[in-house]
């Protein structure tokens, strides 16, 4: 898989890394299983900072994208995540519009509640 | 196709010859020392030559031949295969002619001086034996390498085109990496291994660690991860970074990707043909590496049409910022 990161962006780097591998498990190109580069490795050829890629790497865990053990690496969960993968991406994207339109958090919020609700 | 199949029969042949010889050599040895040859042979020699392993006499021919005929037949079968890779042919004929040498000339000087000693516990095998089986083996290696000649040139590739590319922004890094797998070297290493360890306990030959090694590294290299970096190209291991194998971009003149067959790249695992090195782990999906001393590098990886556009861009990134620099 491809990994691209923009050191000039105001985007953090972890984020980034995250976005790439979500990317990359919802087009299909990481399937489930299938091993991400150590992080060690991975910020090694990027040239950035090793926290930096674990940043990214436990941000995809709490989305439940994928497994990290210690001595194993960071395997990509079984459990549908190109589905999954995608509705991470709506999600991303809803947000980055919102904030661009200037609405708050609770503003947010509240629109996704009342689709929600109104099933 | 007639003249392929009779051609690469009669290639095979060849290969298998000097195990054949060697195996009858020993055979003939075995009979006309019959009578002198005690019960128990000693079978391995200590480093001083002083016997410290033994086998009954009932098992050194069975182990002989097992040991020859096999050898000859995975020979054989590796020659009558490779299709069109004169390089690694010319490296197999010289390989079999050695070995079969090596295997031939430890078994009959085993059986020599169990032959000419009052008792197996006696019985030494004076160091030079080694060396000289060694010298012996590299020599006839050698005339296999003369007599099997150079061979056609590997018939050549699409011509230039220009290689593709992958637009970065300014300031932005790239990092693109795949695994690829072998079924064939695991199924091999996990063989070899096997092999080895059989051999070990069931009879002492002297050829079990070298066997259980190269099975272990056959297995290790099953497996690797492919990277294009800010560095060039790296290839190692999946499951640790080193070793590992790395073209730095400076060596780099352009990549490109294509299907291409294992055995036109001359077979499975590393290979090394004139003006071509290899690292095949499949058929299918490869990436080709034309490097600025105008040889060819060449790895299977999925993908690889992404990893050629990235390495050329980087690659051109890279010209630019030395061109700057001075």
């Amino acid at each position: 898989m491809l990994f691209r990161v923009d050191l000039g962006s105001p985007v953090p780097l972890g984020d980034q890394i995250a976005a790439t591998v979500r990317g990359a498990i919802a087009d299909g190109t990481l399937r489930p299983g299938e091993r991400l580069p150590a992080a060690r490795t991975l910020a090694d050829s990027l040239g950035v900072n090793v926290h930096t890629v674990l940043r990214g790497y436990q941000r995809l865990r709490e989305e439940d994208l994928i497994d990290l053990r210690r001595g194993r690496g960071a395997v990509v969960t079984g459990e549908q995540p190109p589905a999954r993968a995608r509705l991470l991406e709506g999600v991303q994207n809803l947000v980055d519009e919102a904030r661009a339109l200037g609405l708050s958090d609770e503003e947010v919020l509240s629109l996704v509640r009342t689709r929600l609700a109104g099933g | 196709m007639e003249v392929i199949v009779t051609r690469a029969w009669r290639r095979a042949a060849v290969v298998a010859l000097p195990f054949v010889l060697a195996w009858a050599a020993v055979l003939a040895v075995y009979a006309a020392l019959r009578d002198r040859l005690p019960d128990r042979l000693a079978t391995h020699f200590g480093p001083g030559g002083q016997a410290d392993g033994f086998t009954g006499l009932g098992a050194f021919l069975p182990v002989a031949t097992t040991l020859l005929l096999l050898s000859g037949l995975i020979a054989a079968a590796l020659a009558y295969r490779s299709l069109s890779a004169p390089g690694a042919q010319r490296m197999l004929v010289a390989m079999a002619y050695g070995t079969a040498v090596l295997l031939g000339y430890l078994h009959i000087v085993t059986l020599w001086v169990n032959a000419s000693a009052a008792r197996a516990a006696d019985v030494t095998l004076p160091l030079w034996h080694l060396a000289l089986s060694f010298a012996a083996a590299g020599a006839v290696g050698w005339v296999g390498w003369l007599l099997a000649g150079r061979g056609d040139a590997p018939a050549d590739e699409p011509g230039e085109e220009a290689g593709p590319r992958l637009p970065l922004a300014k300031g932005e890094a790239a990092v693109w990496t795949h695994t690829v797998g072998s079924p064939v070297l695991a199924v091999l290493g996990v063989g070899t291994t096997l092999l080895g360890v059989v051999l070990a306990v069931a009879a002492d030959t002297g050829a079990e660690t070298a066997l259980i090694v190269i099975g272990l590294i056959s297995a290790a290299l099953s497996r690797c991860r492919v990277t294009v970096d800010r560095r060039g190209l790296s290839v190692a291991p999946w499951f640790t970074p080193r070793p590992r194998l790395r073209i730095s971009l400076g060596r780099i003149k352009e990549a490109t990707s294509r299907e291409a067959r294992a055995l036109s790249l001359g077979g499975w695992g590393y290979r090394i043909q004139p003006g071509r090195s290899a690292l095949v782990l499949r058929s299918g999906d490869a990436l080709f590496l034309r490097l600025v001393t105008g040889k060819e590098f060449v790895v299977t990886v999925d993908d690889a049409a992404t990893a050629a556009a990235l390495l050329n861009t980087l690659v051109e990134r890279d010209r630019t910022a030395t061109g700057a620099r001075g």
